[in-house]
């Protein structure tokens, strides 16, 4: 256990400092862009991996979040940093209220439901109602950060080294959620649901929970997202940033099954048929 | 007479699981020949394996070619009609669309005109509930239909799975009544699967008797049903 | 009273659209019980070779027909090689391999066809006609196609033996076998089928919407909405399902939400259903046996 950590401490350093002293700024940016990508897969990861609910509509959360810290930053002038806990609140927020009608929806019907979430998400960013805030078609356009303190680097190696350590900050409580009691709740839930609430779980309240912290993730990433690319306009998050995640979560989660059998998925099983 | 189906050293199982255990029996031409046994002794898989619907090895050779290890749409083709445990009706389709499934492969017209009369003339509540939904009719009505529409496929052997399950008494009886009229007039062969002993030896000339995958007891039905011995032993009465 | 007629009756042509991509969405859940995601796409890709057929010179009609057959065995070959191995998958694995099926075709569709915006002809003389003018002339007559073969489809399931054989290998894939339909073959030919359903959709929503890889993105939102109204495992419910979501879809947008929410009634119609009734408004409510 405690070689693991060292490991990963070692392992983060080192991704933290070699490519900022080597790469271009662009280079960063493109590497910025991967760990922000990385983060959403978590939140799917969390969702459809641990707890077997599957979601074709995460892009809208990542929207969701992208759009909540492009409005607090251009129109009330809020600190990109501070932006990065109210879009987690409000992610969550939407992925609880989200997860609640999903109870009733198994499966196949729960992927269908979030597929049309994600097809519908450009529309509704679009609306009359919300161009005020939203700037409509045309979207926003955020200034990038300075490093703090001063710091002698760019901003693009600032945001570099700043999304990485909201990364490892993420993971390292995804880790320990999925390890501990809660994460073997998610994943009973996942295999055989039924028997996991004749064994005591709740499986309504976990369920929930598991959506908004996978809403949280993906929300926080979309967030990062904003201030890295310092644009956010609704056709950026159409179906194809769901089906990307969800593709992207896929490869991962295989390439995990296959390195390791202790990750290896369990057989989810279909409640609807 | 040969047999027209005989099996040699069957095994069959599903997975991993091995059920039948290296059999053997035969099927007499023109008669009926009944499979006996337990809860889980292999009557239904043995039935499964004769139509290619579970994995075998041994040898099945019907009237003289062998179909082990042949898909199920080919070994219906060469005449063999199962009525499996459970009826396996079509209980979203009406008893007409059924009847005419049943004869799905078949390409002579008038000859199947001439059965379908026949198989109202055992059955005439079919004819009665023709245009209904198969799945709101009883289950002594869906065992029915599910007879003749094996029957309407035109096959030399007919293979029954447990036809008396989960019927009263008195509806089990008119089925039974019904099979020995075509046992008479068809001219199928028969392998009739049952747990209820009494019947199945009234109407067979030859059975086996099926405990855990292997054969035990093999002889004629009338010897079988007279032995007292064996009945209270095995057949529970 | 004019305008509230005139949504009605061009949901009702659009809806003839809906009707025949949910009824093949439905034919593929019925024989598999998997939503093929990729119904959109497969459409899309139609539509673009009936357009290459046209721009290489061949009348429109002759066009259509032959992407009506090629789109058919399209079909018959996706499910023979790809969906073959899926038949047992539990769900998320079959939704992984449809999703990946939608983008492959998405982007060879982009890829062989560029993405720029095209034009798509209609074989319908244009302009407002009938019912002093509520309804263009494409309107009309794509609703004529689209119901012609609706009931095409209609009349072959009910009515061939082979039509009967394909039903009776989704609803009992056992029991088919043991009567000798061929299973593989009967749920080859529903994908053709759908396939060759989609393809006349496309065809005839293309002229509206026009051509681009993502054109069908929307329109399987409302397909799946008008097959879940009517019931995932009801055909004729499907059908009904999707006029229904042609017309709540114009209405809305006339009246309600303003046209730029119409996928947003999409997406709550789907809810509702999906929370109120799953079954839809004719599908049989399926319980399961703890």
């Amino acid at each position: 256990m405690a070689k693991t950590a060292l490991w990963g401490i070692v392992l983060w350093l080192a991704a933290t400092i070699v490519p900022t002293l080597m790469l271009s700024d662009y280079h960063l940016f493109q590497c910025t862009m991967v760990v922000v990508y990385a983060i959403a897969i978590l939140g799917l990861a969390i969702l459809t991996g641990f707890n077997g609910q599957i979601s074709l509509g995460h892009g809208a959360f990542y929207a969701i979040g992208a759009y909540t810290t492009a409005i607090l930053m251009y129109q009330y002038g809020v600190p990109y940093w501070a932006t990065l806990p109210v879009s987690a609140v409000v992610c969550a927020i939407v992925g609880f209220l989200i997860g609640l009608p999903a109870l009733r929806l198994g499966g196949l019907y729960l992927a269908l439901t979030t597929f049309a979430l994600a097809v519908a998400v450009p529309q509704l960013l679009k609306h009359n109602a919300l161009e005020h805030w939203t700037g409509g078609v045309q979207g926003l356009v955020i200034d990038k950060p300075d490093p703090p303190f001063g710091l002698a680097m760019s901003p693009d190696e600032w945001l570099y080294v700043f999304s990485l350590a909201v990364g490892a900050l993420l993971f390292l409580l995804a880790w320990n959620i999925v390890r501990g009691r809660i994460g073997r709740a998610m994943m009973a839930i996942r295999d055989h649901s039924l028997a996991a609430e004749a064994m005591g779980i709740d499986i309504a309240l976990l369920k929930t929970r598991t959506f908004a912290l996978s809403a949280l993730y993906t929300g926080v990433a979309g967030s990062l997202s904003a201030i890295v690319v310092q644009f956010v306009a609704p056709d950026s998050f159409g179906i194809f940033v769901s089906i990307y995640f969800f593709v992207g979560w896929s490869w991962v989660a295989s390439r995990l099954s296959a390195a390791d059998h202790r990750w290896r998925l369990h057989r989810i099983r279909p409640e609807y048929r | 007479m040969p047999a027209l189906l005989e099996a040699t050293s069957l095994h069959a199982g599903y997975g991993e699981t091995r059920v039948l255990h290296g059999i053997d029996f035969a099927v007499e031409q023109g008669g009926v020949t009944a499979l006996l046994g337990a809860n889980g002794a292999g009557k239904t898989t043995t039935l499964r394996a004769i139509c290619g619907m579970v994995r075998t090895s041994g040898q099945i050779v019907l009237g003289g070619e062998r179909i082990d290890g042949k898909a199920t749409e080919d070994i219906v083709q060469r005449g063999v009609a199962h009525v499996p445990d459970g009826r396996g009706t079509f209980v979203e389709l009406t008893v007409e669309e059924n009847l005419r499934l049943g004869a799905y492969i078949r390409k002579d017209r008038a000859g199947v005109a001439r059965d379908f009369e026949r198989m109202f003339g055992y059955f005439p509540r079919l004819r009665e509930r023709y245009r209904q939904q198969a799945g709101t009719l009883s289950g002594g009505e869906q065992q029915m239909l599910a007879i003749a529409r094996a029957l309407l496929l035109g096959p030399r052997l007919l293979l029954l799975d447990e036809p008396s399950f989960g019927l009263a008494p008195l509806i089990v009886q008119e089925i039974f009544a019904i099979m020995h009229r075509i046992r008479e007039d068809e001219g199928v062969s028969i392998l009739l699967v049952e747990q209820n002993a009494s019947l199945a030896l009234e109407i067979a000339e030859h059975a086996y008797l099926l405990e855990t995958g292997r054969i035990v007891i093999s002889g004629p039905a009338d010897e079988i049903s007279r032995d007292e011995s064996i009945r209270r032993s095995y057949l529970g009465y | 009273m004019e305008g509230v007629l005139h949504q009605v009756l061009s949901g009702i042509a659009s809806g003839g659209i809906y009707a025949s991509v949910a009824l093949a969405l439905v034919m593929i859940y019925q024989a598999t019980h998997h939503v093929n995601f990729a119904q959109g796409e497969m459409a899309t890709l139609s539509t673009y070779i009936a357009l290459t057929l046209i721009k290489a010179g061949l009348p429109y009609w002759i066009a259509f027909v032959a992407t009506v057959i090629v789109s058919f065995i399209l079909g018959m070959l996706i499910e023979r090689i790809l969906m073959r191995p899926m038949m047992d998958a539990p769900v998320l694995a079959s939704v992984g391999v449809f999703i990946g099926l939608l983008l492959i075709i998405n982007s060879s569709t982009g890829w062989m066809f560029d993405y720029m915006i095209k034009t798509f002809p209609t074989p319908f003389p244009g302009g407002p006609l009938l019912f002093s003018g509520y309804l263009s002339g494409h309107e009309l007559g794509a609703f004529f196609v689209t119901l012609i073969v609706l009931i095409a489809v209609y009349l072959f399931f009910r009515h061939t033996k082979l039509g009967l054989a394909m039903r009776a290998a989704a609803f009992n894939p056992v029991s088919s076998r043991l009567v000798g339909v061929r299973v593989g073959w009967m749920l080859a030919l529903g994908w053709g089928l759908a396939a060759a359903i989609g393809a006349v959709g496309g065809m005839m929503v293309a002229p509206i919407v026009y051509l681009d890889p993502n054109m069908m993105a929307g329109i399987l939102l409302y397909a799946f909405a008008g097959a879940l109204l009517g019931g995932i495992d009801n055909p004729l419910g499907a059908v009904l399902g999707g006029f229904a979501v042609g017309i709540i879809e114009n209405l809305a947008g006339a009246y309600l939400v303003g046209t730029e929410l119409k996928l947003t009634v999409a997406l709550i119609i789907i809810v509702a259903v999906l929370v109120v009734k799953p079954s839809g408004l004719f599908g049989r409510t399926v319980l399961s046996r703890v």
